[in-house]
């Protein structure tokens, strides 16, 4: 441990240089002080806080025809695929699940708002839709079935009603 | 040399590029990883213990603040710990299913809490490793709960050899994973490079001359490919290296860094650059690219500015502002982010550092102003 001397040596100041300092009580205060008047910007701050979605509410109750022969609808031709579109205002994905049906979910993972047409994959086995963010997974209805441990609230996913008889259909948002 | 370079830097203990820029040293001088980031040297371990607003003798910890080094058994064995947790809002507002604009709650996340280890076995050859216990609760695809290696190490002029779980080294290694830089503004939710992302491989490091470092390395992707599976599988090579010149106007007193990385991972190409400019006590001012583009022809730009000025060793006002811009001819779409941070560094005890920050997040869907405070303790 001949550190402390090595250090001198180099110009870096020595335990007792620091201790002389630091002892300065009048500077302590001041820190003190200044520390103080710190957390009493704190509220200013938290009123500097705001967040905006850009662009209409969504409107419910809107319907929109689809089919799956034309863009951007086509990749629902194959079981798994997965297409996304607006309905109402509404972000919405559609997922191909079997031969004969089509979900629609909104396109907003609810844990931290993932778009599922990027980052869901559809589990035809389990029929379940898994989101590659953070690994949240919901049934058909949109039930989460299995959320990330991170003290966030599980959330459903808001699931829509679809109509389908190949190769067209119709949602509604 | 290396002891004054880190005494010097003492306004954080964190592994930021600033502070080797404020200094003109390599990261190495007071971390264990060549990368920087974590255990910290008997070096990086002295140059922080007596840095903060109140000393540690000051409330009367008189024999933690003495202590010279955080080495055991002659210096056989390096011990450290990183912890951090997040005080943030994380997510995107949002309408709710009622039609209400929700903003996301503020949650504290544990980031890190992580213990180090650093044994040296030989004059030549080392093991380092740390575990990261807060993954256990919260992780991002794709981050790696641990590190470890063994590093091969002759002497400070020949290369040396990792081998093991380690970060390949691309662009200089930001410990904030908030950042736009390995982000994919397609895909606000989810890193593209997740935060301590490590993957099995080696990498060669040469830091031989004061002017020039270099770093090359191999891997297996397999966390890669959790993060950015559009891209990369599991089992993807992947190869990346990093050059970086360190001129040094020694009349003016700055440091600078000019250099650029390069990674290929299965269908992902990186190329990216970093420039940065600084002085002892004055501050640092530094700038980063990343270029990414895959098979399928996703673009991805993504550039950051960043500026810290040093009021007190223990106090320092920063701001960055970055933009992140993606395509993607597969589903037809293109997005955008931009991020402004103003914050500041306090460190009201030695090993303790608080960062309030303001940050305002814009994408083309929504916008997000918000305050922030990182908590981050280390031995
Ligand atoms: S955003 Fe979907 S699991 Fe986190």
């Amino acid at each position: 441990m001949a550190k402390a001397a090595d250090q001198h040596d180099l110009g870096v100041p020595s335990g007792d240089a620091r201790a002389d300092v630091g002892s300065d009580r009048r500077e302590f205060l001041c820190k003190i002080g200044a520390l103080a008047s710190a957390g009493a910007l704190a509220p200013l701050v938290v009123g500097c806080e705001s967040a905006e979605v850009f662009g209409p509410e969504p409107v419910a109750g809107v319907k929109l025809d689809f089919d799956i022969t034309k863009e951007p609808f086509k990749p629902l031709a194959d079981v798994g695929g997965k297409a996304k579109t607006i309905v109402g205002g509404t972000p919405i994905v559609m997922v191909r699940t079997t031969a004969t049906q089509v979900l629609a979910f909104k396109d907003e993972c609810p844990h931290k708002q993932c778009p599922l047409s990027a980052t869901g994959s559809w589990d035809t086995g389990k029929k379940q839709l898994s989101c590659g963010c953070h690994g949240a997974v919901f049934d058909a209805t949109g039930k989460a079935v299995s959320w990330p441990k991170d003290g966030t609230t599980q959330t459903n996913l808001k699931a829509f009603k679809v109509t389908f008889a190949s190769p067209t259909g119709t949602v509604q948002a | 040399m290396t002891a004054l370079a880190c005494s010097l830097a003492a306004s954080s203990a964190w592994a930021l590029p600033r502070m080797s820029l404020t200094i003109g040293s390599r990261c190495s001088n007071c971390h264990v990883n060549p990368q920087g980031s974590g255990l910290r040297t008997d070096s990086g371990f002295y140059s922080t213990a007596q840095n903060g607003a109140i000393t540690w003798e000051q409330v009367g910890w008189q024999k933690f603040h003495d202590m010279p080094d955080n080495q055991l058994a002659d210096g056989r064995l390096t011990v450290g710990f990183d912890s951090r947790l997040q005080m943030a809002r994380l997510g995107a507002p949002h309408w709710s299913d009622d039609g209400e604009l929700v903003t996301p709650d503020r949650l504290v996340i544990p980031m890190q809490m992580a213990p180090a280890l650093s044994v040296k076995i030989t004059d030549w050859l080392s093991a380092t490793g740390s575990y990261n216990v807060s993954t256990l609760q919260h992780s991002y695809l794709g981050q790696s709960p641990y590190d470890a290696w063994l590093q091969i190490k002759t002497s400070q002029e020949m290369p040396s050899l990792r081998v093991g779980m380690i970060q390949p080294t691309i662009g200089m290694r930001h410990d904030d994973h908030t950042m736009l830089l390995r982000r994919n503004p397609l895909n606000p939710g989810l890193p593209m490079i997740a935060p301590n992302w490590n993957e099995l491989g080696a990498e060669v490091t040469y830091e031989g001359q004061h002017w020039i470092s270099a770093e090359a390395g191999v891997f297996m992707a397999n966390n890669l490919a959790l993060s950015d599976s559009g891209a990369v599988k599991k089992g993807d090579l992947i190869t990346s290296a990093r050059l970086t010149l360190w001129p040094q106007l020694e009349d003016y007193g700055l440091n600078s860094w000019i250099g650029g990385s390069f990674l290929k991972a299965g269908d992902l190409t990186l190329v990216g650059s970093h420039i940065g400019l600084g002085k002892p006590y004055w501050g640092a001012l530094q700038a980063e690219m990343v270029m990414t583009q895959t098979a399928a022809n996703r673009d991805m730009l993504s550039w950051m500015i960043h500026a810290s000025h040093p009021l007190k060793e223990w106090f320092v006002l920063e701001a960055r502002y970055e933009k992140s811009t993606g395509s993607t001819s597969v589903a037809n779409s293109n997005a955008e982010m931009t991020s402004l941070v103003a914050g500041v560094q306090f460190i009201p005890l030695p090993n303790v550092e608080l960062r309030p920050e303001y940050r305002v997040l814009t994408t083309k869907d929504w916008k997000l102003a918000q305050w922030a405070l990182q908590l981050h303790l280390w031995f």
